[in-house]
Parts: structure tokens; C-alpha cells; sequence
């Protein structure tokens, strides 16, 4: 087990601990324990007593593939409640290399000035960093880069230093893009709050990673390897169209939301789905497939370049697709995909932004479709901060209000991602349910008929969405807490070996004797730790509700409104 | 000619993937016998192996709805189905045939089971996705399918096609004939709304 170094803001001081109580955990079960344990519920999410911790996984640092998620945490200023994102890049494995469990940013400074940390094996260090006020994360990891040499790099653009609701923590990739983002829930603002531009983490001359028994770590690394390779999503899907893929099928089901949540198909589809996006990239020299994080076999991120080859973007995904193409009723992916690199240089989240821009066009601030339009809010009025940006940075409940527009689609302040959950009745559950605000990766893990979280659901059953989510949250909040990918999850699904290598590595690296039990157990504490914090901060069952317009506007085609009832969805926490 | 009916194109298997995207997302036109299973349809009157069809077209949609028993959902005239691999998110797996989540999406899953449907000819629209479209699409392309006039101008007009132009033929009703003049032409039978491409692969 690691270390916690613990930095505060408002005094300068670095200092060093022990995991302690803390012992255990890792990924999402450390942020969200750490956020539950120390920080007041009720404070102001951008004043002194919120904290952003910093962690990576259980796994990460190790050879196990796809096991370099790097996970984020605090008090949310988009929901006020709890918040847990996680993003891939070069930083996480390098900070586990370093001997770090978790970094703990608290306090807040008294001036105005920027400041950036450096990391590296013989301390951690304070530094001053107004020289990179103002830029955009693109700039910034490419001075740093030139300063430092190949570094991971947290950082924040624009948008985080004006501390906005929809700010995001860019993480540096393999060829120092700054394109993995933890992106929900607007951490950039509390990394900004905290008066931090970026954390520099150098592992030059760090040791190897611990592993009690190396021999079965290896053998049960291997065959988690082989699931992954040998699945056909993980290993063949992913790998050739990346998360894109879905645009299809998700349009073709009705769920698609399109033009601010009012049809559930869009009719430029095909012009902005993964086999588009697959043949760009290979027509203009740019990358179909690449590894957002050293180690990761699924490869499902791309390297996108405009039609003169230049390089324009990468991992270039579905859920940002969505937010910046269909919801704004953008149908071509070059301006998708330049859309998207703005929102990565500004550092605001993708698929926020994309919910946010759709309900001002839906307000008249500008029309649906019009790309030119879109593009100007990013880029002159977000990026400098004039009054409508810092509408459009704050987050689509906070410009429903400034446009008087009723139709939000958001659970606990935060937008819904890229499934209509009056045609996906149990995505709606989880966004409901989730102690993230409305989040498709809360209820991703599949554990249900391998786990039996909770029982077996009758897949052929009219009821129990609520209990099928409720076994996915959990699966998940343990997911995220060993490092991996949650895109592992399809082969634990369907391969019950790839499963039962997660915990035998675990065992294999601490020492320990876990069971799938034991794994379950742990997803159960983290989303209990996650309620209690929630609770405490003034959530209540009312809070667990899907917007009005969606129990009365139906969606086209299928024509739907979400029935999940009220009590059906209180249900969720009775375990 | 003011009736173009037929478009025969020779070309490489390579070429034949490239344009499978291009017309198989927004999806053919294919006369069927109505009243059969897809499965009857997937391996019976397209010739699909019964293995590939289980182990590779892993999610199916019938008029937008995910199907789950392919040996029991019929098709009837003017249907749309869509093929699709096993997807990847925790929706792309609740979209599959059979999936252990599909009760997240129980009010949209295909559920009109029955055996009314009548035995016919009809015609049926055809929707393939990523590798199905790759693996599928050039056995169709040979058998023939009808097209949106407006989408096979798409076709024509696309730069794949000014690609492969120079190692293809195309002929129009039998005779020979080059792309821009395939265009031209095109352009004046704007009012035929289907047209007949049939495609030789070698």
C-alpha cells in the first residue's frame, strides 16, 4: 500500500502519511471515502474545506491491462453532492510508481496567484505557474512537456482557472495530448478554486511496484489479458470503430437524444457514426485505434485528423459525438470533432456542453444546428469569460434558468449522457439513482448473473430494472476502485475466468484472500459512503427523479414517456 | 436514357467493402419472402451459416426494436431490419439478442410474436452495421439490391468511389459506361426513385 501526500492550498505545506484508515482502498473506494470522512458536507464546494483527491487504482502501476484509470474526487459544484470521474493518460501509473495512493489538495490561498505542483521521487514541490494563466491545456502540457520532459501532467484550462461548473481535469496521453478528461461535475473549477494550474508527476528513477506473489500475479494478469483479447468487444469491437460504434445501434433503438431530448433519432446519423469516424481516420493518416493509457490492450481510442491530415483530435467518442453533434442537431463529424478539441483546450467537459449549448439553442440563443454559433461559445465567449460563457461553462441547469427553458434533461444538476431513458427505461434508473447526477457509467460493471449481486434477475421479468440497476452500481463502484477500464467489464460478463482474475490479482498483489463476495461487499460500502455524503449534504428521495418532461413528453419513435414510478425507484436503496 | 434501371458495377472485394458503409447504414431495399423468421431470412434466403449468424450478428433490430428470438420474430412487407456485432457500453450490451440486461429495455424489445404474418414476396429495408456491413454486404451487393435513387447518387458522387473508378466497370443497362457519364445520367433520372445495383466482385 501507498502513501497519501496531502498538499494544502492555503498554507503551502506538503506532507506525507500513511494510508491509515484509508488502508484497502484504491481508485473510487479511497476518493469517495477520503470526500465522506474529511470534508463538511454543507461547505461551499469552491471555498477551503472541499478537498480534490486525487488516486489512482487498486491494479494501476502493475502489468495488469487496461489498468491505469486515474480517479478524482470532491464535492461537486455542478450537483453539491459527492463526485467520482476517472480518465486514462500517462499520470496514474507514474503516481503509483512513485509509491502514492492518493493526492489530497485542501485548503485554498489567500492571493490570486496560479500555482502548479511537481512530483517526483525525491519530493513534491509548490511552484509558482502564473506564466501559464489563461492557457489552454493544449499550450500548457506542450511548455511543460518542453520543461520537464515526458511527464504526466493534470491540468486546467480556461474554464477551470474561472472555476466554471463544467470544468474539467485534463490528463496528458501517451504523445502529451491533453484529451483524457475527468470530465463531470466540474472538478476543473475546484482544481481552479484551489488555485492550481497543473500537477507535474515525474517517475524518473521510481522503483517497480510491490507485488507480494509475483508468480500468480502473473499468471492471473495473463489470463485477464487473454479475456480482454479475446472478447469480441474488447478485443475486435472496440479496437476497430472505438466507443463510436453505438451511434448506430443507439440511433437505430430510438434512444438516441436528439435536439435537446425532442426525438429519439437523428436523421445525419450516418454521418457522424463510428464507421464515418473509422474511415476518416484511416483515409486522412490519423489513428483508428490507439491507447489512451501505456498498457491498455482494448485500444479504443483514435487519433482524429481534418481533411489535410492534420492532426485535430483524439479519442474522439461516442458520449461527445452525441453531446455536440445530434443534441445540437450537428450533423458532420469535422466540426464535431473541432468542437470537441475546443472543449478539451478550454477544459470544460463534452458531454455538459454539449447538453448546455442545446438547451440555449432550444431558448433562442442560437439556432439548433448552427455549428459557426457554437463553435464562437467556446471559443471567444467560454474560453475568455465574457457573461454568456460563463452561462454556457456553468452547465445546462444553470442556462434552462438564464433561457427560461423547462426541458433540462439533468438528474442532481448534472446533464444526462447520450441514452434516452424514455426509450432505455433502465439507464433512467441508474441516472435517477446515481450519486453522481445523471451518469451513464454508474451502472456499468455487469455483474449480475456472475456476481448474483443481490439475486439473479429474470432477464425475461417485466419488473426489477431497479434491482438490475442496483446490481450494476455496485458492480461499478467496485470496477472503479481496482484502476481498470470499465470497458473490462463485457468480458467479466461473459467470461466468468476474466472475472475471478480481478480479485485473484488483487490477492496475488497485497496478499490478501478476497473473494467475488469481498468484491461485492466493497462496491456496496463505496455507494453507501457515496448516499451517507449526499444525504448529509441535503439530498433527499426527491432528489432521485428523472426530470418532469420526460414523464410526459413522449419520444419519438417508439413514442415513450418513462414510467418507472416513485416508489419503484426508492427501492433502490434497500440493501 | 431516361430509364435507368439497372447499374452493374465490376469490382475488387477491397473496393466492395469500402462502399459497403456508404449504402448499408441507411440501409437497402431487398424483396424477401414475408412471413418467415429472420433466421429463415439470415440463413435461409440470404445463405448466411447458421454459426455466423449466432456467434457474429449479435444484435438485431425489427422497426427499432431489439429482437431477442430471431426464430420466432417474422418479417413482413415493409419492415426494417438492422444487423449489428455484440456493442460495447452497458447499452450497446442491453441492446443484445438474449442479453442478461434486457430488461432495461423491456418497453422497447420486440415482443409481436405470432404466426399471422402473411407468406408472400415482399420488400423489406436492410440496415447493416460495422461488421456485419463488412461481412454480409459484399454477398449482397452480388445478389442485387434496389437503392434510393438519391442514395445511389450519394454512391456515385462520393470520393470512394472516384478511388476505386479506375479499377472498376459500370454498366448501365447492360452497357458499358464511365462514372462521370454514370453521373450525367444520374442527374437526369432524378424522378425514378429506385434503382437496381447489382455488383461482380472478384
Amino acid at each position: 500500500m501507498g502513501k497519501i501526500v496531502r498538499i494544502n492550498m492555503t498554507d503551502m505545506t506538503v506532507k506525507t502519511e500513511e494510508l491509515g484508515e484509508y488502508a484497502g482502498f484504491g481508485g473510487r473506494a479511497l476518493t469517495s471515502s477520503i470526500i465522506a470522512r474529511e470534508v463538511p458536507p454543507l461547505c461551499h464546494p469552491l471555498g477551503p474545506n472541499n478537498k480534490l483527491v486525487a488516486a489512482p487504482g487498486l491494479l494501476t502501476g502493475t502489468t495488469a491491462a487496461s489498468s491505469g484509470r486515474f480517479h478524482v474526487g470532491c464535492k461537486s459544484p455542478l450537483t453539491g453532492g459527492i463526485k467520482e470521474g476517472n480518465a486514462g493518460g500517462l499520470v496514474s501509473q507514474k503516481l503509483a510508481r512513485l509509491g502514492y495512493s492518493a493526492i489530497v489538495l485542501e485548503g485554498k490561498p489567500e492571493d490570486d496567484k496560479l500555482r502548479m505542483v511537481h512530483i517526483n521521487k525525491d519530493k513534491v514541490e509548490i511552484l509558482p505557474a502564473d506564466e501559464y494563466q489563461g492557457m489552454g491545456n493544449y499550450e500548457t502540457v506542450d511548455k511543460l512537456w518542453g520543461k520537464y520532459g515526458k511527464v504526466g501532467i493534470i491540468s486546467i484550462g480556461p474554464a477551470g482557472e474561472q472555476k466554471l461548473c463544467s470544468a474539467s481535469i485534463a490528463i496528458n496521453d501517451p504523445e502529451n495530448r491533453p484529451t483524457r478528461h475527468v470530465g463531470r461535475g466540474g472538478q476543473g473549477a475546484v482544481m481552479g478554486s484551489k488555485g492550481l494550474k497543473a500537477i507535474v508527476i515525474d517517475d524518473s528513477g521510481a522503483g517497480k511496484i510491490e507485488i507480494k506473489d509475483k508468480d500468480e500475479f502473473k499468471k492471473w494478469s495473463k489470463i485477464f489479458a487473454d479475456g480482454l483479447l479475446k472478447h469480441p468487444v474488447t478485443g475486435e469491437g472496440l479496437t476497430t470503430y472505438g466507443t463510436a460504434v453505438l451511434i448506430n445501434i443507439i440511433n437505430e433503438s430510438g434512444g438516441f437524444p436528439t435536439r435537446n431530448f425532442s426525438d429519439g433519432q437523428f436523421e445525419y446519423a450516418n454521418d457522424i457514426s463510428g464507421e464515418k469516424l473509422t474511415e476518416n481516420c484511416r483515409e486522412r493518416g490519423g489513428k483508428e485505434t490507439h491507447a489512451c493509457t501505456p498498457g491498455c490492450v482494448i485500444r479504443c481510442s483514435n487519433v482524429y485528423n481534418d481533411k489535410d491530415g492534420n492532426y485535430l483530435t483524439s479519442g474522439l467518442e461516442y458520449e461527445s459525438i452525441w453531446a455536440l453533434g445530434a443534441n445540437c442537431d450537428i450533423g458532420d463529424l469535422d466540426v464535431v470533432a473541432r468542437l470537441e478539441r475546443l472543449c478539451d483546450d478550454i477544459g470544460i467537459d463534452t458531454i455538459e456542453t454539449g447538453g448546455t449549448i442545446a438547451v440555449a439553442m432550444e431558448g433562442g440563443l442560437l439556432p439548433f444546428g448552427d455549428w459557426e454559433g457554437a463553435m464562437k461559445l467556446l471559443d471567444e465567449d467560454v474560453r475568455n469569460g465574457t457573461s454568456i460563457g460563463k452561462i454556457i461553462g456553468s452547465g445546462a441547469v444553470t442556462a434552462g434558468k438564464a433561457f427560461g427553458v423547462t426541458k433540462v434533461a439533468a438528474v442532481k444538476g448534472q446533464c444526462m449522457p447520450a441514452y434516452d431513458p424514455r426509450a432505455i427505461q433502465g439507464i433512467g434508473v441508474t441516472y435517477a439513482t446515481s450519486t453522481m447526477g445523471a451518469d451513464h457509467t454508474a451502472g456499468y460493471a455487469i455483474a449480475t448473473n456472475i456476481m448474483k449481486v443481490g439475486g439473479y434477475v429474470d432477464p425475461l421479468k417485466t419488473e426489477g430494472q431497479v434491482e438490475l440497476s442496483r446490481n450494476l452500481q455496485i458492480a461499478t463502484a467496485a470496477l472503479d476502485s481496482t484502476g481498470l477500464c470499465l470497458f473490462t467489464a463485457f468480458p467479466v460478463m461473459d467470461q466468468p475466468e476474466t472475472f475471478e482474475a480481478i480479485y485473484r490479482m488483487l490477492n496475488a498483489m497485497y496478499g490478501l484472500n478476497l473473494t467475488a463476495d469481498d468484491v461485492t461487499e466493497l462496491g456496496k460500502t463505496v455507494l453507501k459512503t457515496e448516499r451517507d455524503f449526499n444525504t448529509r449534504a441535503g439530498f433527499t428521495d426527491k432528489d432521485d427523479r428523472l426530470p418532469e418532461f420526460m414523464y410526459s413528453e413522449s419520444l419519438a419513435p417508439h413514442n415513450q414517456v418513462f414510467t418507472v414510478t416513485d416508489e419503484e425507484l426508492d427501492e433502490f436503496w434497500n440493501f | 436514357m431516361k430509364n435507368l434501371s439497372k447499374i452493374e458495377v465490376h469490382l475488387s472485394i477491397n473496393a466492395a467493402r469500402k462502399i459497403c458503409p456508404l449504402l448499408f447504414q441507411k440501409g437497402v431495399l431487398l424483396k424477401v419472402q414475408t412471413g418467415a423468421s429472420i433466421k429463415n431470412f439470415l440463413c435461409e434466403q440470404i445463405g448466411l451459416d447458421k454459426t455466423y449468424v449466432d456467434r457474429r450478428i449479435g444484435t438485431i433490430f425489427l422497426n427499432g426494436q431489439p429482437v431477442d428470438d430471431i426464430n420466432k420474430a417474422t418479417i413482413r412487407n415493409n419492415d426494417t431490419l438492422a444487423l449489428s456485432g455484440a456493442m460495447p457500453g452497458v447499452i450497446g450490451a442491453t441492446m443484445r439478442r438474449d442479453s442478461s440486461l434486457a430488461l432495461l429495455r423491456n418497453t422497447i424489445t420486440f415482443k409481436e410474436y405470432g404466426d399471422d404474418a402473411v407468406r408472400d414476396h415482399g420488400l423489406i429495408r436492410l440496415k447493416l452495421f460495422n461488421f456485419i456491413s463488412q461481412e454480409v454486404g459484399p454477398l449482397l451487393l452480388q445478389k442485387g439490391l434496389m437503392v434510393d435513387s438519391k442514395d445511389v447518387i450519394n454512391l456515385f458522387h462520393d470520393k470512394i468511389f472516384e478511388e476505386i473508378d479506375r479499377y472498376s466497370a459500370i454498366y448501365l443497362n447492360g452497357k458499358k459506361a464511365g462514372l462521370n457519364e454514370l453521373r450525367e445520367i444520374l442527374k437526369s433520372s432524378v424522378k425514378q426513385k429506385l434503382i437496381l445495383l447489382k455488383f461482380t466482385i472478384s
